[in-house]
């Protein structure tokens, strides 16, 4: 066992080594460009982050300021939420989120985008449940296994075993309802400063409405470069998927 | 010539006066407030016009906008008209006319202040002006738009006779848009000038009504003090022509919007020979131009962001006080806008300095060339920065988005990024926070410390592989648990020896225990016969457990070979001998024994039972169970 574990080791720890001083040294590329002012130059360092997999609430924060700095709130409020996705209640991502929606020209306080259950399975390993379920069901049927004989062959079905498979069979279904839970929303952010919604998939279709930058829209599906989304107490239509960012 | 003056003169003069002007009057300087009118609806707006007029007005010190109440206003840099005339008596007088731009806030009675302006040392102060704001619906509605005044006629007016012996082909003001359809802001110029045939001559002129382009944005535009006139051709007939008035309009709302005709009152002399004798001399006229309707136009939908109604033919360009200061010391940036369009209504383009920067709302000054044909000069934001830490900075591009009325399209102005050396150590932070540490009105600075996640991983209830493992497990589970009720064989982490040694005597014991309860409970039952056979199914059954080798049902002699084949010592092979007569006895004997007596058959049996657990050890018994060789 010692020698597998050493084995592990050599494989992935080079692979660790390696890829992590790479978005690091890229997310403190983008700090320095942001205290230097070059806010694009920040997007673009964040941004090459999150292209290779990798997402931080500070990455998120930052790159919620830089575009703030860089005057795109729409931009800027996706980014905060996202951030807000990984630590539910995060303060400083709720403040800045709060000064965004206000340089936007929104009114009112920042919009719930989790509800309570799923802020709760945010905060939930699920991985470590699904393996403390499986251990806790292996082990119980280990034990059955271990307790049945030709002279006791009704020996597994003994309380205490059947309560141990069954406790670690529900606490590795309960891990995988989390892991469901903490799928992506279906909101969207407004992005350019203004974006018609169309009654139909088409640029010739009627406008429905005109929603605004840094809006939160409830979407439903979307299809050829089109989503059809929902205004939060509002009319439902389809605009560009390239108008809207997902959080 | 001195006609042609006075009456241009007195017709730049412009400027509704519906709301009866209030003065402050002192030797040869005379002020003036009024507004354009003290009734207005809640959508519309209102000009607070101050006009000074006197020998010394060139001495004058811009005024500041009055205080309002229930009024907003526009634009806090007014909109100047100098004018220079000679009285009739041959003396030269000056007149600056200031308007301001105000907005209504809500219906109901509003207020503009007492207006303070200073001339060659000498400060006059103007009434407060009361304006009632009434709600639109009372409000009329916009004049319809004249057929004959969308475009100036090229013809001159049809001969008709005044009434006062001039005709009016002889003498009329022709209105000349630039453009009579414009976008929203767009600037359209219009010149009102006055053609007169040779034969005729005026005097004492002056403007009959107010003038007003509802809807527009206006800055009045410099004519010639002195003009001369130009001889021009119409339909075949001579006219001398000078322009009366040239302004530059900018839509501020689409539609279509009326701007009213230019209208002077004068006296006419002509000398054509159609006029009867005693119609000789100066005679008052009135003389108008044709009412103008430009279509305005909605700015394209596709507007970068950022756009703030920008409108013209611009450049930006950008410049820093200083390229190296101190921290702490401050730093001016000049972001200047020049081209042509409205620049009284520009608005500062975005710009956010570097985080390490306290920054202050933009000073703007405006310089605008009025001597053209256009309204162009140049609009100055000048960004004061405070550096708060050292370094080398590139301060972000400055930029603009405008719309381009000849190009139909929108474009972003872009200056020159500047780059400034901050030396010196960070000054003492002084950041308004509140009480959890938040700043007040900004963001959070940036975050420093990053707990990295994966955000390409598959969720774990879209991975096969677990499903996959915990079915495996049930499986393999109930393969092992039916495979153990099946065969008893041993467990295969176990050796032979351990199976020998743990698992098979303690079946045969406790086998045994089990049987001698059960001799106990019919023993408190009274049931004498069946409690000593429980006995011997017990001391028989162990046996028979233990070796392996015992059959069912084996006779007395058969167990008596079994011991003496085994190392049991023969003390116990009597007593095993003597409890199983007892047994058959009392199974098959009419008379039960005492309670007493089974008793201590019972101890009896337990004992023997402990020692032939310890002569007949299961490894011994696994070996004498080998075949025989």
């Amino acid at each position: 066992m010692r020698r597998l574990f050493a084995v592990l080791f050599l494989i992935g720890a080079p692979i660790v080594a390696s890829a992590q001083p790479d978005r690091e040294a890229q997310f403190r590329a983008g700090n320095e460009a942001y205290e230097a002012g070059q806010y694009q130059n920040a997007i673009e360092a964040y941004r090459q982050v999150l292209d290779a997999g990798y997402a931080s609430v500070a990455l998120y924060h930052n790159l919620g300021n830089a575009y703030v700095r860089s005057g795109a709130m729409g931009p800027a409020i996706q980014a905060y939420a996202k951030g807000l996705r990984l630590a539910p209640g995060h303060r400083k991502l709720v403040h800045n989120l709060q000064q965004a929606r206000e340089r936007a020209g929104l009114s009112g306080p920042v919009p719930v985008l989790r509800s309570g259950s799923q802020q709760l399975a945010d905060t939930l390993p699920t991985g470590f449940l699904a393996g403390l379920g499986w251990l806790a069901g292996a082990a119980g049927i280990g034990l059955a296994v271990y307790r049945t004989s030709s002279a006791r062959p009704d020996a597994w079905r003994h309380a205490r075993v059947l309560g141990l498979i069954a406790g670690g069979v529900l606490v590795w279904g309960l891990s995988l309802g989390v892991s469901s839970l903490q799928g992506p929303d279906r909101h969207a952010v407004v992005l350019p400063a203004e974006a018609p919604v169309q009654t139909a998939p088409a640029d010739t279709a009627a406008t429905a409405a005109t929603v605004r930058e840094g809006m939160l829209l409830d979407v439903e599906r979307s299809r050829n470069g089109w989503t059809r989304i929902r205004v939060p107490d509002g009319p439902q239509g389809w605009v560009r998927t390239s108008s809207v960012g997902e959080v | 010539m001195n006609t042609w003056i006075r009456l241009l003169v007195v017709g730049m003069i412009l400027g509704a006066t519906v709301a009866p002007p209030t003065r402050a009057q002192s030797g040869t300087v005379q002020v003036s407030a009024e507004a354009s009118s003290t009734e207005i609806g809640a959508q519309e707006s209102v000009v607070l016009i101050v006009r000074v007029e006197g020998r010394q007005a060139s001495r004058i010190e811009t005024p500041d906008p009055p205080v309002t109440t229930n009024l907003v206003l526009e634009q806090s840099t007014p909109t100047t008209q100098r004018n220079v005339s000679i009285n009739g008596q041959g003396q030269m007088e000056q007149s600056v006319t200031y308007r301001w731009l105000y907005e209504p806030v809500r219906t109901g009675s509003a207020e503009i202040g007492p207006v303070e302006v200073t001339v060659a040392g000498s400060t006059y102060t103007t009434d407060p002006i009361r304006v009632r704001i009434l709600p639109q619906a009372q409000r009329p509605s916009l004049p319809s738009t004249a057929p004959h005044g969308a475009r100036p006629s090229p013809q001159p007016p049809a001969s008709r006779p005044r009434g006062d012996g001039v005709d009016a082909r002889d003498l009329f003001i022709r209105a000349e848009p630039s453009a009579t359809r414009a976008f929203q802001n767009e600037q359209v110029t219009i010149e009102y000038r006055l053609f007169f045939r040779p034969n005729v001559q005026l005097r004492r002129s002056r403007l009959a009504s107010a003038w007003d382009a509802n809807g527009f944005w206006r800055e009045e535009l410099d004519v010639a003090s002195r003009p001369r006139p130009r001889t021009r051709r119409m339909n075949g007939r001579a006219y001398r022509s000078i322009v009366l008035k040239r302004v530059a309009v900018f839509p501020t709302r689409p539609g279509t919007l009326r701007v009213d005709p230019l209208r002077i009152e004068t006296e006419a002399y002509t000398t054509a020979p159609h006029r009867r004798p005693m119609q000789r001399g100066f005679e008052p006229t009135t003389i108008a131009s044709d009412a103008l309707t430009i279509e305005a136009r909605s700015l394209p939908a596709d507007a970068p962001p950022r756009f703030q109604g920008a409108v013209g033919d611009y450049a930006l360009r950008t410049r820093l006080s200083a390229d190296s200061v101190q921290v702490g010391d401050a730093v001016r940036l000049h972001v200047t806008v020049e081209g042509r369009g409205n620049l009284a209504t520009l608005s500062p383009p975005a710009f956010s300095p570097p985080a390490a920067f306290e920054s202050y709302a933009p000073e703007t000054s405006t310089d605008i060339n009025r001597s053209g044909r256009v309204v162009q000069g140049t609009k100055t934001f000048t960004y004061t920065l405070i550096p708060q830490s050292g370094g080398r900075y590139t301060l972000p591009t400055v930029e603009l988005p405008v719309f381009d009325p000849g190009a139909r399209t929108y474009e972003t102005l872009r200056a020159d990024s500047q780059t400034l050396h901050v030396t010196g150590d960070a000054a003492p932070a002084a950041v308004s926070t509140t009480g959890s540490g938040l700043p007040v009105g900004d963001i959070t600075p940036l975050m420093t410390e990053s707990r990295w996640v994966r955000t390409d991983a598959v969720p774990l209830h879209r991975q096969t592989w677990i499903y996959a493992v915990m079915l495996l497990t049930l499986l393999l589970g109930a393969g092992g648990i039916a495979y153990r009720r099946e065969g008893a064989v041993p467990l295969p982490f176990r050796s032979d020896g351990d199976a020998a040694s743990s698992a098979q005597p303690a079946p045969a014991m406790a086998s045994a225990e089990r049987q001698l309860g059960k001799a106990e409970q019919a023993l408190r039952n009274g049931e004498t016969k069946r409690f000593y056979r429980e006995i011997e199914q017990a001391l028989i059954g162990f046996l028979r457990t233990r070796t392996g080798t015992l059959e069912p049902g084996a006779s007395r002699e058969a167990v008596a070979a079994l011991l003496e084949a085994r190392p049991v010592p023969p003390a116990d092979c009597e007593a095993l001998d003597d409890l199983l007569d007892v047994c058959e006895e009392a199974q098959f004997t009419p008379e039960n024994p005492t309670y007493d007596r089974a008793a201590s058959d019972l101890s009896r049996a337990r004992q023997l039972l402990q020692r032939l657990d310890g002569a007949l050890p299961a490894r011994a018994v696994a070996d004498h169970n080998a075949p025989p060789s």
